[in-house]
């Protein structure tokens, strides 16, 4: 009997366990997601901050709507957005960027205060920029500096 | 010093040697490294410098940035004094110049530039030139004295004004000249790039604020400066307030400055560099290594020039724009759109000198490639190649598409704009020289097939391999990038041009057209392909934009707008005057915004403390929605945001946004900005945004076109723009389908058409959950509008192409052959018609566009009028106003109503309000006065929009009124627009020219054919070549004439042949003659002697040993004087002496070459070889050639190649052919005399050849004989070494 109660104790012991690993696990794959969209967030506000165009190319998806105050206003694809930001940061040399709203959500949006110098004066513009979660990454689909 | 000339001489003569020859390019090389490495030591030397005296200098920019301002100030000034002055002059010197016709005077082009406004006495405005709603009262202000410059401003626009008197026909008048210097939005002749502060800050590269007021204190803040801006009085009328310019600033441009000027030294010493590579090329005997060095070169350089930037930092505009074109192709180096097409011309360059070396690589391959496994390999390798060029020519196509804002086939203009035309030359570059990259491929394939083949059979293989290549290649990839129809399109082409290179023989020219032609075809079906893939993203792109929400965008938009409204530096000046006009106070302010640049119906609207209404701008938005109640009602200290959107329209969102206008903590007003999203707004364009749009090259957000827009639930459908919806039946199947993938692409059909759309879940679905976006397929289908389009620009392009090579071919040696006469003949013939029908057809659809736009605006003038009268004519109205009002709403029509000249009513009341158009028509009414009884028409500007617009005279309830409707605010129709028409006339009749070029030239051809055969036929017989023979396939005259010809030449052959038999008999016969009265002579001695001595030894004569010396004496004497006989015969017998001179053996070549041209052969020459020159008898060397080629010709060969190389000490040439060959038994007899395997001819030829080469110490052989063909080497000693052997 003792070691009926011993069994049965191990296998609830295990039953639990194997329990809360599964449970443990459903949670991953949003997580996965969460830590992507942090870094997409961290990569912004770093090209914002050095205009190193690079560290955010990749997430340039085949067409992104850029609205800049230089009067760029329109659809481009990737490879023109990369080019068009780049000059965008030899005109508006960046100084710093900072958060003032992010939403993390499939649908995500930040807006942030960025920074510049311009003809020997120092600027702010106002910055919005659009996520979005499609095809198993991370893209985004709007800029607008302001 | 005495010795100083001398010393000077030498040194000079010294530079001098190494300035010429070889010498003077490292010499240049040299000196630019120097510079460059000069430069980059000194540079950090100026640097410091400029650090060091930094206050100075700072000072004295200053001061320059001072005396430029108001230099360019003065300019300005100085034309108006001079307009205005020029004016008055007309006045004073003609005293009966009238009111009308100083009116007239003043619409000259010449005062185009100003705004001029005649008054009378009591400043009443009698006429003016300005169409900007500017009146002339406010213009002339009290404080000024007449003869003075001084500035007025309004929020839209900045006038330099100024005003004087005139007196007209003895009458006093004020006459008002002014120019705008500053407006915040472009029209005609004027643009917020010409500002005044415009052209400071970018003169000076710096931040420049310009007040236009006189009151303005100079600023205390230490990082500026101001300075007062005069008028021709020397008073304050404005400041300007410039950014101190920074050490850091300085030194960054003259780091930048430093830079460009290295580069462009750099870039010298790579051309230098080129050239002297060029030379070194030269020297090479291996054409493949010279290519090889060539193609690295270039490479070098382009790679050379993107790493310097080069010309992208020295050209700034729309070329080094990305906006309109950029790739990451290759790292960037087709960033632009002038690098694209400096790297289009690099790549071509490369290719066509790969081209221009396929014959040596074909005949060096020839001999290498013998084995089979090496043949099949270096065949597969090649047409592995080729798939993938044609596959690479179609990615560089979608770049073209997918990577550029620019809509090739969208905007109806050719050429809209200089972008374009260098998009369109790189492309064509590009595929262009693609296509010769591949042809030069499809060589090596064809090459490497079995020699054994027939050559028709070789074709067919060829042809089977390459396109089932293509069809493999397309179905064996997971995604293709074109289908399989598209790819093997291309290849067919390819083919069809290779064939007609390879199997007939059709000069350079010609097949540089069909390449042309060909590669023009491939590349406007590609990009039509292309276009049409991204019609359908943009199909997908609009309906995820529009599944999604756009509150977070729409509020970051209004917050972002409204905080720079309230930071608008002249908001509150404005608001403290008494006399601004808030609605253009409210338009210059919603320019500034973001709001202009989106894709919404907005409004700003400025409000008193009170929150009353004080003035507003509205782009689509009514005005019961300008200021929502909530925020009226709201107590605001800063910025708030309302969602005031209706729950039920689910598709339409309203935020409205109001935030206070403080000065130093107290309120002074409110600004309150609205923005309405719809789908339909998203879709289209807000004509009244529209106007303050810049022609940009046809840039858009979302595609224009006629999108059909719903929402989708089950059973139910939610139409959002659009008016094509399935029936439910399939809308039924798209619900089923949508709910299982949630997303996609979708086929349905409506109103008769089919139509192709993308489906996407919504991300607030509401009721209905799906959102589809469809367009009719035929939108997306190929069309000859579009073809036609593109067509023409390539033709333009090879036009010219053509005419440089024209012009360059015949520098200095115009020739106008029959052939050419003929074709130029038909051409003007037949193009000339053509180009008139074009011309007046054109002319007729554009008078009809007109007389149709006329008619249609004076119809839509009396559809109001009619209306107007319906609804007055049983009562009177009590309201004209309300009235109007209902009768536009009615009619769907736009129009305004004007009475004593004086705007009364008008459907786009906001434009008049904010300035935009003038109030007062008085000057126009009076200047159409003879016609307004039957109405006139006007053109234009509004904003940047021209428009036509139609006044006309009516009476309504005892009131005389005009009625005004124009052509933009009421669309009008026309099946063709100027520029479809455009388009549609001249691509068809371009494509009609080209047929005629091309039948023109072949009917030319065949005509002149005959006629240049017999041309070269009669060369041939002239330097000696009677065995030429014309194939009578002619008919009628010509064929008589080639018939004769043959007879001729058969009789000069035989007359020469019997001549040279009798000849030949003649000088036997005299030889022989003389040879026995020669050999008499001797024998007659030798006979007289011998029988001397006979009788003396019969007689046994005592003298006998005496006479047997005697005799034994003259008999050898004479048998001498016989041996010298035959000596001198014998060297009579030899060839006749040679006339030896220097000969250009390139040239000898060339002419050999042109004399086989319409036979049926096709003769190459690669001269390899630096020496031209060599010693030897001209007409015995042609003579030789000839023999050769026709021994070639003889032997069943289609092909004869010359190449010329050299070693050090001869000049080498081959004669290859494809023939039957020479049986290897009887090789080492051909050069013996007598020696034939002819049924004809003496078997002179070659035995003739060997000795003429023999006889300038040369040699000749057989270097190669097989059933493929016989290579003959000949050896000449070249010309410099001939000369130092003979000395």
């Amino acid at each position: 009997m003792k070691k009926f109660f011993i069994n049965i104790n191990i296998l609830f012991f295990l039953t639990a366990f194997s329990l809360s690993l599964l449970l443990a696990g459903v949670p991953t794959q949003e997580i996965q997601n969460q830590k992507k969209e942090l870094q997409i967030f961290s990569d912004i506000e770093r090209t914002f901050s050095s205009g190193n165009i690079s560290l955010i190319s990749s997430y340039f998806p085949s067409q992104i709507y850029l609205s800049l105050s230089t009067g760029v206003n329109g659809f481009y694809s990737g490879n023109q957005a990369y080019y068009i930001l780049q000059n965008y940061f030899q005109v508006y040399q960046p100084i710093a960027f900072k958060y003032t709203q992010r939403s993390e959500s499939d649908n995500g949006f930040a807006t942030g205060v960025f920074s510049f110098e311009n003809r020997n004066k120092k600027g702010t513009a106002q910055v919005f920029i659009s996520i979005e979660y499609s095809g198993a990454r991370w893209k985004i689909s709007l800029i607008t500096i302001k | 010093m005495e010795n100083f000339p001398n010393n000077y001489k030498i040194v000079k003569d010294k530079i001098s040697g190494y300035l010429h020859g070889e010498k003077k390019l490292y010499v240049f090389l040299a000196s630019i490294l120097f510079v460059v490495i000069c430069i980059g030591f000194f540079s950090p030397t100026l640097l410091h410098g400029k650090k060091e005296n930094w206050n100075s200098t700072l000072q004295n920019k200053i001061n320059t940035i001072h005396n430029t301002s108001l230099s360019i100030f003065e300019e300005e000034q100085s034309a108006l004094l001079n307009t205005a002055e020029n004016l008055k002059k007309l006045s004073d010197e003609n005293k009966y110049l009238s009111e009308r016709t100083f009116q007239a005077i003043l619409r000259e082009e010449k005062f185009s530039k100003y705004q001029i406004f005649l008054l009378d006495s009591s400043k009443t405005e009698l006429a003016t030139t300005a169409v900007i709603g500017v009146e002339a009262k406010e213009l002339l202000e009290a404080q000024f004295k007449t003869g003075t410059t001084y500035f007025h401003s309004s929020p839209l626009l900045t006038l330099l004004c100024y005003a004087d008197k005139i007196s007209l026909k003895r009458r006093s008048y004020f006459l008002l000249v002014t120019k705008i210097v500053e407006t915040s939005y472009a029209s005609q002749n004027i643009s917020p790039a010409d500002n005044f502060s415009s052209k400071l800050e970018t003169a000076f590269e710096s931040e420049v604020d310009v007040f236009y007021s006189p009151a303005k204190p100079k600023t205390l803040d230490g990082r500026y400066f101001s300075f007062d801006l005069p008028n021709n009085y020397g008073e304050k009328i404005g400041l300007i307030t410039v950014a101190k310019p920074t050490l850091k600033a300085e030194l960054r441009k003259i780091g930048e400055n430093t830079n460009k000027v290295q580069s462009l030294f750099i870039i010298a010493g790579i051309i230098v560099l080129g050239f002297i590579l060029l030379d070194e090329i030269k020297r090479f005997n291996r054409i493949v290594v010279k290519i090889v060095f060539l193609t690295l070169f270039l490479a070098l350089f382009r790679w050379m020039l993107f790493a310097l930037n080069f010309p992208a930092s020295f050209l700034k505009g729309e070329l080094t724009n990305p906006n309109y074109f950029s790739s990451a192709f290759a790292g960037g180096i087709v960033k632009s759109p002038l690098e694209f097409l400096v790297t289009a011309f690099f790549f071509s360059a490369i290719v066509f000198s790969l081209y221009s070396s396929n014959k040596v690589m074909q005949s060096f391959l020839s001999k290498k490639l013998l084995h089979p496994i090496l043949r099949f390999g270096v065949g597969l390798t090649s047409l592995l190649l080729a798939i993938l060029s044609i596959r690479g020519i179609s990615a560089a196509v979608k770049s073209v598409v997918f990577d550029s804002s620019l809509r090739y086939f969208e905007t109806a203009d050719i050429i809209p704009g200089i972008p374009h035309l260098v998009m369109h030359i790189a492309t064509f570059l590009v595929t262009l020289s693609g296509f010769v990259l591949i042809q030069l491929l499809l060589k090596m394939c064809y090459f490497s097939l079995p020699g054994r083949l027939p050559q028709w059979g070789k074709v067919i293989v060829l042809f089977l391999v390459v396109l089932l290549s293509a069809f493999f290649f397309v179905y064996a990839q997971k995604q293709p990038l074109i289908p399989a129809w598209l790819f093997s399109f291309g290849a067919l082409l390819l083919l069809l041009f290779f064939f007609m290179d390879e199997l007939s023989e059709t000069k350079a020219l010609k097949k540089f057209l069909f390449l042309a032609f060909a590669s023009s075809l491939f590349t406007i079906s590609l990009m039509n392909f292309f276009t049409t893939e991204l019609e359908k993203e943009e199909v997908k792109r609009t309906a995820l934009f529009l599944s999604r929400p756009q509150e977070s965008y729409l509020n970051f938009l209004l917050n972002e707008s409204l905080s720079t409204v309230v930071r608008q530096k002249k908001l509150t000046d404005f608001f403290l005057s008494t006399s601004t006009n808030y609605h253009a106070l409210a338009l210059d302010l919603w320019l500034q915004s973001s709001l202009r640049e989106e894709k919404v119906s907005s409004s700003l609207a400025l409000l008193d403390k009170r929150k009353r209404m004080l003035g507003y701008f509205s782009s689509g938005i009514l005005s019961e929605q300008l200021i929502p109640q909530i925020a009226q009602a709201t107590v605001t200290k800063d910025l708030q945001i309302f969602d005031v959107s209706d729950k039920a329209k689910q598709w339409q969102k309203i935020l409205c946004g109001i935030i206070p206008i403080k000065e130093r903590g107290e309120i002074l007003g409110f600004a309150a900005a609205t923005i309405v999203f719809t789908a339909k707004n998203a879709l289209s364009v807000n004509p009244t945004a529209a106007l303050f749009e810049q022609p940009e090259l046809n840039l858009r957000t979302l595609n224009e076109k006629n999108f059909n827009v719903f929402l989708l639930a089950k059973e139910k459908i939610y139409p959002v723009s659009g008016t094509i919806l399935p029936s439910a039946q399939d809308a039924d199947k798209l619900f089923d389908f949508l709910s299982k993938e949630k997303e996609g692409w979708l086929n349905y059909r409506g109103a008769s058409e089919n139509l192709l759309g993308f489906g996407i879940e919504r991300v607030n679905p509401g009721s209905h959950p799906f959102l589809i976006v469809a367009q009719k397929e035929t939108a997306f289908s190929f069309s000859l509008f579009n073809f036609f389009k593109l067509f023409i620009v390539h033709t333009s392009f090879l036009l010219i192409v053509l005419l440089l090579l024209f012009v360059v071919q015949l520098k200095g040696k115009f020739r106008l052959t029959f052939r050419s006469q003929l074709l130029f003949a038909f051409l003007i013939i037949a193009i000339l018609p053509i180009i008139a029908l074009a011309v007046y057809n054109r002319s007729s659809v554009e008078e009809k566009n007109i007389a149709l736009i006329h008619n249609s605006l004076r119809d839509k003038a009396s559809l109001a009028v009619n209306y107007f009268t319906a609804q007055t004519i049983n009562a009177r109205p009590k309201n004209l106003n309300q009235l109007f009002k209902v009768s536009s709403e009615n009619l769907l029509l736009s129009f305004s109503v004007f009475e004593n000249a004086q705007l009364i009513f008008s459907t786009q009341q906001n434009l008049y309000d904010v300035s935009l158009l003038r109030k007062n028509i008085s000057s126009l009414i009076q200047l159409n006065q003879a016609q307004a009884g039957n109405g006139f028409f006007i053109r234009h500007f509004v904003g940047s929009r021209e428009l036509l617009s139609y006044f006309k005279y009516i009476t309504l309830d005892n009131r005389v009124l005009f009625i005004e409707v124009n052509d933009y605010f009421n669309q009008i129709p026309v099946a063709l627009n100027f520029a479809e028409v455009n388009v549609f006339l001249f691509g068809v009749y371009s494509f009609a020219i080209v047929l005629i070029v091309i039948v023109s030239s072949l009917l030319a051809d065949q005509i002149s054919s005959p006629i240049r055969k017999l041309t070269n036929a009669t060369r041939a017989v002239a330097h000696g070549d009677l065995n030429v023979m014309l194939k009578e396939n002619s008919m009628g005259e010509l064929k008589e004439l080639i018939s004769g010809f043959n007879t001729m030449t058969e009789e000069l052959r035989k007359n020469q042949n019997e001549l040279a038999e009798l000849e030949r008999e003649q000088a036997w016969k005299e030889m022989a003659k003389q040879v026995a009265h020669e050999i008499k002579n001797p024998l007659t001695p030798m006979k007289l002697t011998l029988q001397q001595l006979v009788a003396m030894y019969r007689n046994k004569s005592k003298n006998f040993d005496a006479l047997f010396e005697k005799v034994s004496e003259t008999i050898l004497a004479q048998i001498e004087t016989l041996s010298q006989i035959a000596s001198e015969f014998s060297s009579f017998a030899k060839m006749p002496s040679l006339k030896l001179a220097e000969i250009d053996l390139k040239k000898s070549l060339n002419e050999i070459i042109l004399l086989f041209t319409d036979e049926n052969i096709s003769l190459h020459l690669s001269y390899s070889a630096q020496t031209k020159m060599i010693e030897a008898d001209a007409s015995q060397l042609k003579r030789m050639f000839i023999n050769l080629t026709r021994n070639a010709i003889q032997a069943n060969a289609d092909t004869v190649s010359f190449a010329v190389d050299e070693d050090d000490k001869f000049l080498i040439i081959r004669i290859s052919d494809n023939g039957k060959g020479i049986p290897e038994k009887i090789v080492h007899k051909i050069f013996g005399l007598d020696f034939t395997t002819k049924s004809s001819g003496m078997g002179l030829g070659l035995k003739l050849a060997k000795k003429f080469v023999e006889s300038v110490n040369g040699d000749i052989s057989v270097e190669a004989t097989s059933s493929e063909g016989t290579t003959f080497l000949i050896r000449f000693i070249k010309k410099n070494l001939t000369s130092n052997a003979t000395s």
